[in-house]
């Protein structure tokens, strides 16, 4: 019994199978079914073997055997990994707050602030946002890029130090020109997009690195979170709001200060990274990496229908919510978001993502359900409750879906493989808010079919593989699950 | 700090470098070794003598491959002259043969790993040392060719040759005759029967 199109037959190297053709003729074709489930066994045999750990005193007696003081295991591996945690936080944390405060969005941006940019209805308001967010969405082009130049990734740091330079001076043109057109505004929030998605790309390559290596990918990820929902704090009283034309200096000066950082804390061209395999191998591991595109699809299931801001701003408007009360609304759901990442940082050790992913996604759901609540005439206090209550739900399936995110890039592929979940996951942001923006049904339908929808993503938890999830962080085993690589 | 330079640190006699290229290295290198020897004692044994020798070694190092890399070489090393002096034992003392050479159960007693090491059991020694360096171990082609010193060629010949034998063999397992699982029960099961398989 054969088949022509079986990767063993075609000579092909294990995963040959992501391809939809491949999948409907997998459904068809009984040789291939078994081939497809041999190589996941292979897979996820390999996974298993690579958490073997050593006996509790084997360290001790190999140091001891080398001369070295029992005691300097803890000393060595605790302190240096206390440290490269240290400066994995500083770096991430100041690079995430300072790119993401520094990244014009419509219409909370002080770059369209003007009249000319009001636009009325909430479709074309999330249409224009999604268009101005063009190259968040293509931060894998940027990976590849540096990837794919030979010595480029070598260069990382002198990259992040140009994007922060490059952005702060592009965030110095409306106050050099002193006026602004509408088309220069568009032009330079594409192009300030376009910079700072590069200097995020080389963050979240390095926030994966540092947190394959030292086992911290939960407190990472919650981190990375968290700096990004402290800026979208911090840009109100920072002057970043609508019409405040204080951001310009602001920005610049933030910006040059991160590339001062970057180049203190960033590793240096000397550390060049290990990479024997080029962009081509990346590419055919990660098309290969089955636990990364499940981890893109969760991303997709939950995001896609959970964003609907643009839709909740005219039903605030309609139920006579002013400009301020809708800013304070958003400073508390930042802040439940806040709270609920932190917590996550300690929960992470303690509890598996096994539990902590349908538990999020439930939550998820019923956070979501609680919009409903604007159906029909609505206090402000039950307005704050509802965004305490949301903020806090939607922040826990988010940072678990961040760290799942983390552990499931392929070794030597971290900057390609984030690259391509953070794209996901900021497209996936964008067009959500358009589609819900643009459904014609009452709002509290769309409310219920967010909900119902976000649920989906139940089904790929359950096929997820268990070495990747059954883990808390810091537990042996820690890093990735990589793809069989091509040979 | 590149690994040249970490080994000229190592090699100078910071303890602390020492330390920290022991703490880094040493769950690698025991994992590796424990499947290798199939013992937990003479893998202990053996990434004892692995880091001791390479700590006596490291100033020769050159800095062509990675230290992770030279690490695997030196262990591969050791491994290759405790089994050769192992073997002359054995035609002295076959019948302990039988009873220490069997598949442990290492790295949990999970339906795909106990599979999977059942049949990396009938592979040939080059094969099982090249698969296992290249997907346990996570070395690239190149890495492993350093490792075993033949030509990145040739390790990707064995892994297409291991691959296609285990996509065999693991058929097989599928149908049943894997001893991690009954024909009957298609859902994994923690009968640990295969703690008993024989390296043949």
């Amino acid at each position: 019994m054969s088949c022509e199109r079986s990767s063993e037959n075609a000579d092909k190297q294990t995963g040959n199978r992501t391809g939809l053709l491949s999948w409907w003729h997998r459904l068809r074709c009984d040789v291939c079914r078994r081939t497809f489930a041999v190589d996941r066994m292979i897979e996820r045999g390999s996974a298993q073997m690579r958490a073997t750990v050593a006996p509790p005193d084997s360290l001790a007696r190999v140091l001891a055997a080398v001369g070295c003081a029992p005691s300097s295991q803890f000393y060595a591996s605790d302190r240096a990994t206390r440290e490269a945690l240290a400066r994995s936080l500083a770096l991430v944390g100041i690079g995430i707050f300072v790119t993401a405060l520094a990244t014009p969005q419509y219409p909370d941006s002080a770059l369209f602030g003007g009249s000319q940019f009001t636009l009325k209805s909430a479709a074309g308001a999330a249409g224009f946002a999604a268009l101005l967010g063009l190259f968040w969405y293509l931060k894998p082009v940027a990976a590849a890029l540096l990837e794919g130049v030979p010595g480029l990734i070598s260069y990382r740091k002198v990259c992040l130090i140009a994007s922060a330079a490059g952005a702060a001076i592009l965030w110095m043109v409306p106050l050099l020109n002193g006026h602004v057109s509408p088309p220069a505004a568009i032009a330079l929030g594409i192009g300030l997009n376009a910079v700072l998605a590069l200097a995020s790309t080389i963050l979240g390559g390095y926030l994966v690195e540092q947190a394959q290596r030292i086992g911290a990918s939960g407190r990472l990820g919650a981190f990375h979170q968290a700096a990004g929902h402290l800026a979208g704090m911090a840009a109100p009283l920072l002057g970043f709001g609508a019409g405040h034309f204080v951001a310009p200096p602001v920005a610049a000066t933030l910006l040059l200060g991160f590339g001062a950082v970057a180049a203190f804390l960033f590793p240096g061209s000397a550390l060049v990274v290990h990479r024997p395999e080029g962009i081509k191998a990346q590419l055919t591991a990660i098309k290969q990496a089955r636990e990364l595109w499940q981890v893109a699809l969760m991303l997709v299931l939950v995001v896609l229908p959970s964003n609907f801001d643009s839709l909740l701003h005219s039903q605030q408007v309609e139920r006579g919510f002013t400009d301020a009360q809708h800013t304070q609304l958003n400073s508390i759901a930042q802040a439940a978001t806040l709270v609920a990442i932190l917590a996550y940082s300690v929960l992470c050790k303690r509890v598996r993502l096994q539990s902590l992913l349908p538990a999020g996604i439930i939550g998820n759901a019923v956070g979501t359900l609680l919009y409903l609540g604007y159906g029909d005439p609505i206090g402000f206090p039950t307005a704050i409750a509802i965004e305490i209550l949301n903020g806090l739900a939607a922040a826990l399936i988010m940072v678990t879906l961040f760290d799942l995110a983390v552990r499931a890039v392929p070794r030597q592929c971290a900057y390609l493989g984030y690259a391509i979940l953070m794209s996901v996951h900021n497209l996936a942001l964008s067009m959500s808010n358009v589609v819900t923006a643009s459904l014609r049904l009452p709002f509290p339908s769309v409310v219920m079919l967010s909900a119902l929808c976000s649920t989906f993503a139940l089904a790929v938890v359950v096929r997820l593989p268990s070495a990747l999830i059954s883990r808390r962080e810091g537990e042996p085993g820690s890093g990735s699950l990589p793809a069989l690589p091509a040979v | 700090m590149d690994d040249g330079e970490w080994a000229k640190l190592i090699a100078a006699g910071d303890e602390r470098e020492r330390s920290r290229f022991v703490t880094t290295f040493h769950g690698q290198i025991y994992r590796w070794l424990r499947y290798l020897c199939a013992s937990a004692d003479a893998a202990q044994e053996l990434t004892q003598d692995t880091f001791v020798e390479a700590l006596q070694a490291i100033s020769r190092f050159e800095g062509r491959a990675s230290i992770s890399t030279w690490l695997h070489r030196v262990a591969y090393y050791r491994y290759t002259h405790w089994l050769r002096e192992r073997r002359r034992d054995l035609q002295w003392l076959a019948p302990l043969e039988a009873a220490d050479a069997t598949i442990d159960t290492a790295g949990g007693s999970n339906w795909e790993s106990l599979c999977l090491k059942e049949a990396l059991a009938q592979l040939s020694e080059e094969h099982r040392d090249t698969f296992v360096l290249h997907y346990v171990q996570q070395l690239s082609v190149l890495e492993v060719a350093v490792v075993l010193s033949v030509p990145a060629g040739t390790v990707q010949s064995r892994l297409f040759h291991a691959r296609k034998r285990l996509r065999e063999l693991l058929r097989d397992g599928l149908d049943g005759q894997c001893s991690g699982r009954s024909a009957a029960d298609p859902r994994p099961n923690d009968n640990k029967s295969v703690h008993e398989v024989i390296i043949s």
